[in-house]
């Protein structure tokens, strides 16, 4: 036994949320085989019951940040250093078959464009009940029925005989939620949406959102939401964290961060997807490559604010104000 | 699930498209076997005098106009009857039934060794690209690919006959000693097994070996392949991570890969027994294999057309057949497949 702090037992800085926390995410790196890193001391804050939105650019890090969670990242990335606890258990470095005893029972996630997310060989109803049986060991006729239940609660007309259609049946709204109700079947404590609605019609999107947020609240479930929509954000979350190439740049209250953004990288994504009329806003430069060799501020290179000490010191992520988090030397 | 009656139909215009291409082959051979010149010459070599010529096209048919005799060959099938081996003066059909239970045993055991090693090294590859078992498997399929198959056959002779005499000498299916058992399906495999003839087994499984081995060797490396392949992309399905995601466990998120690689390897395997029974020739010329290979090489060399067209369109109809088998079993698997094909 060492008696050694080891980088995967740090605790999050963004402690102090109302609320029992539900998961936190601690300088957690993530890096392809051949050592370039895709997080960089990624941090993350999930109050039960809570709903926390992710935002920022393609690339930056949210789908890998969802992935690492889950303890399923791509072939060849790996997570190697920081933590995920999930309550008081800490997720990284458990055995895949304990993890998997996690996902879906206490962490379940809805991916982008769900018709291929499902087995295109077996009747959705099916699929749902057989993710119910795996972790709870109900009767066969049990699941089924919580399945026909659950579809026709989120919504799907004829529950009973839709169940025995297959993904490629339902449209892109209706497959959404019955992946929707394979993540709910087993009332996890917290259900992660990546882009949930990207691809699908403007009234769909309401609709399936509207089928999420119903859920949840009805669960007291938590919500985390990966969107590029500000709006969604807005009406749906009620936390925000910010990232930017696999860092975590602001984290707190919607409102707040978003309508008094800490970092001049929130304020800029504000003002870019929610431009003021007759206004075409966007960030000069790009979001780094990863593998790009990193000295002070990240996003020092695109920041109009930047001076001298943004290049060399990198900015620590601290509560500059209450219940709200940023890293940023010029706050 | 459909009615039956969609499966009367769907059955119905399958079986007809089968006859008409069994059609076209028939005209196919019929015109290249003629194209090849008139047999008559050749039969009776340049010595022959016109009277004799004469007397064998008449007994030929051979003096009837082409279309003529195209149709009397149709009608000839229509009936079942495939016409008359001139030289073993005994009927094509007869010959085939003889012969077809040896290539098919050939054919079905080849297929099976090498559904027994392909399939499984794919899907083992497949969970690890580039793994030891995926390079040593891809060294055997390059083996397997760039070798002919009859020098694949004669370097087996050569190590397990000649060198370790563990293998009779090719020459046929059985001990010379050994008395075949009653015939069920021909297959010596089977009926032996069935009339509980362990010596006769033995014999015919030591026969069967080499040849079959060859086969697996030589012909099965695409299976290989393709289910490597599609087990790649499988396992990196978009529906492979969703099941991850919910905690299923491995074993069942394997299955699920599987069962949609499954539609492409079987229709690769049937396309691969097609080729079995149709491309044994080299393999069976080899072993001295007693099957429709090699009655269709001797017919060829002595000039002797009927069995030739008789092999052809034998081997034709089972193709089909395999083929018609593929779909239904890639039907029953893939609820796309059976919805595309109303
Ligand atoms: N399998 C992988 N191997 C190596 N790098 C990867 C892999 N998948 C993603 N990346 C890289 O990791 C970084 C983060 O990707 P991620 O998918 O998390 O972005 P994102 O924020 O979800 O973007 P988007 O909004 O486009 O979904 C990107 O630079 C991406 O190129
Ligand atoms: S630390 Fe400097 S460069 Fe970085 S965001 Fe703040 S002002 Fe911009
Ligand atoms: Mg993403």
């Amino acid at each position: 036994m060492t008696t050694e702090t080891t980088p995967r037992e740090r605790r999050t800085a963004l402690r102090g949320l109302p609320g029992e926390p539900l998961l936190e995410v601690a300088g957690l790196e993530v890096a392809t085989a051949a050592g370039v890193k895709l997080l960089h001391g990624m941090e993350l804050a999930v109050p039960a019951g809570a709903r926390v939105g992710i935002v920022g650019e393609s690339g930056s890090g949210k789908s890998m940040t969802a992935a690492a969670v889950l303890g399923l990242l791509p072939d060849g990335v790996r997570a190697t250093a920081g933590s995920v606890r999930l309550r008081d258990r800490e997720l990284s470095g458990l055995p895949e078959r304990e993890l998997r005893a996690i996902r879906g029972r206490e962490i379940s996630i809805v991916y982008q464009n769900a018709v291929t997310s499902l087995n295109p060989l077996m009747p959705v109803g099916e699929q749902i009940a057989r993710v119910c049986r795996t972790h709870t060991g109900v009767s066969k006729e049990a699941a089924r029925e919580r399945t026909v239940e659950l579809l026709d609660r989120l919504g799907i007309a004829d529950a009973r005989s839709r169940a025995n259609d297959y993904p490629h049946h339902f449209s892109g709204g209706m497959a959404q939620r019955v992946a929707i109700a394979m993540a709910l079947i087993c009332d996890p404590a917290l259900l992660i949406a990546d882009e949930p609605t990207t691809g699908l019609d403007a009234t769909i999107q309401a609709q399936v959102l509207d089928v999420i947020d119903g859920s949840v609240r009805e669960r007291e479930a938590a919500l985390l939401l990966i969107s590029h929509d500000l709006g969604v954000i807005r009406a749906m979350c009620d936390h925000v964290a910010v990232v930017y190439a696999g860092e975590l740049l602001e984290f707190g209250a919607t409102e707040e961060v978003l309508g008094n953004p800490l970092s001049p990288y929130t304020a800029g994504l504000v003002r870019c997807l929610e431009p003021a009329d007759g206004e075409i806003a966007y960030i000069p430069g790009r979001i780094p490559a990863p593998g790009t060799p990193r000295r002070g501020c990240v996003f020092a290179p695109r920041c109009e604010q930047a001076t001298d000490s943004c290049r060399t010191r990198q900015p620590e992520l601290s509560e500059l104000r209450p219940h709200h988090w940023a890293s940023c030397h010029h706050q | 699930m459909r009615s039956s009656s969609f499966w009367l139909v769907y059955l119905g215009r399958r079986v007809a498209a089968a006859l008409l291409a069994l059609f076209g082959v028939a005209l196919l051979v019929f015109v290249v076997t003629r194209l090849l010149g008139d047999p008559v010459n050749l039969i009776l070599g340049a010595r022959a005098t016109p009277e004799q010529i004469a007397a064998l096209r008449r007994e030929l048919g051979y003096d009837k106009p082409i279309v003529e005799q195209f149709l009397t060959y149709i009608g000839n099938l229509l009936q079942g009857d495939l016409g008359v081996s001139r030289y073993t003066q005994l009927p094509v059909t007869e010959e085939l039934a003889n012969r077809l239970p040896a290539t098919l045993e050939l054919a079905l055991a080849g297929l099976f060794l090498g559904l027994l090693w392909t399939v499984p090294l794919g899907v083992i590859a497949a969970t690890r690209p580039g793994g030891w078992v995926d390079r040593v498997s891809q060294a055997i399929v390059e083996f397997g690919v760039a070798i002919p198959s009859f020098f694949c056959g004669l370097l087996l002779v050569l190590l397990f006959t000649y060198l370790l005499g563990i293998t009779p000498p090719p020459v046929g299916r059985l001990d010379i000693g050994t008395a075949a058992p009653a015939r069920v399906t021909g297959l010596l495999t089977v009926d032996s097994l069935l009339a509980g003839d362990l010596r006769a087994f033995g014999s015919s499984l030591k026969y069967l070996a080499l040849p079959a081995i060859t086969l697996a060797l030589t012909s099965c490396p695409p299976i290989l392949q393709l289910t490597r392949n599609t087990m790649i992309g499988a396992l990196r399905s978009n529906y492979v991570r969703g099941a991850r995601s919910f905690g299923l466990p491995e074993r069942t998120v394997r299955w699920y890969a599987l069962k949609n690689s499954l539609v492409p390897v079987f229709t690769m395997t049937a396309m691969t027994f097609g080729f079995l029974i149709g491309g044994t020739v080299l393999v069976e010329t080899v072993f001295s294999w007693p099957g429709i290979g090699l009655y269709a090489v001797q017919s060829m060399q002595r000039f002797d057309y009927e069995p030739v067209l008789g092999v052809v369109l034998l081997a034709s109809a089972i193709y089909i057949l395999v083929y018609l088998i593929a779909d239904l079993v890639s039907m029953a698997i893939d609820p796309r497949v059976r919805e595309g094909a109303s």
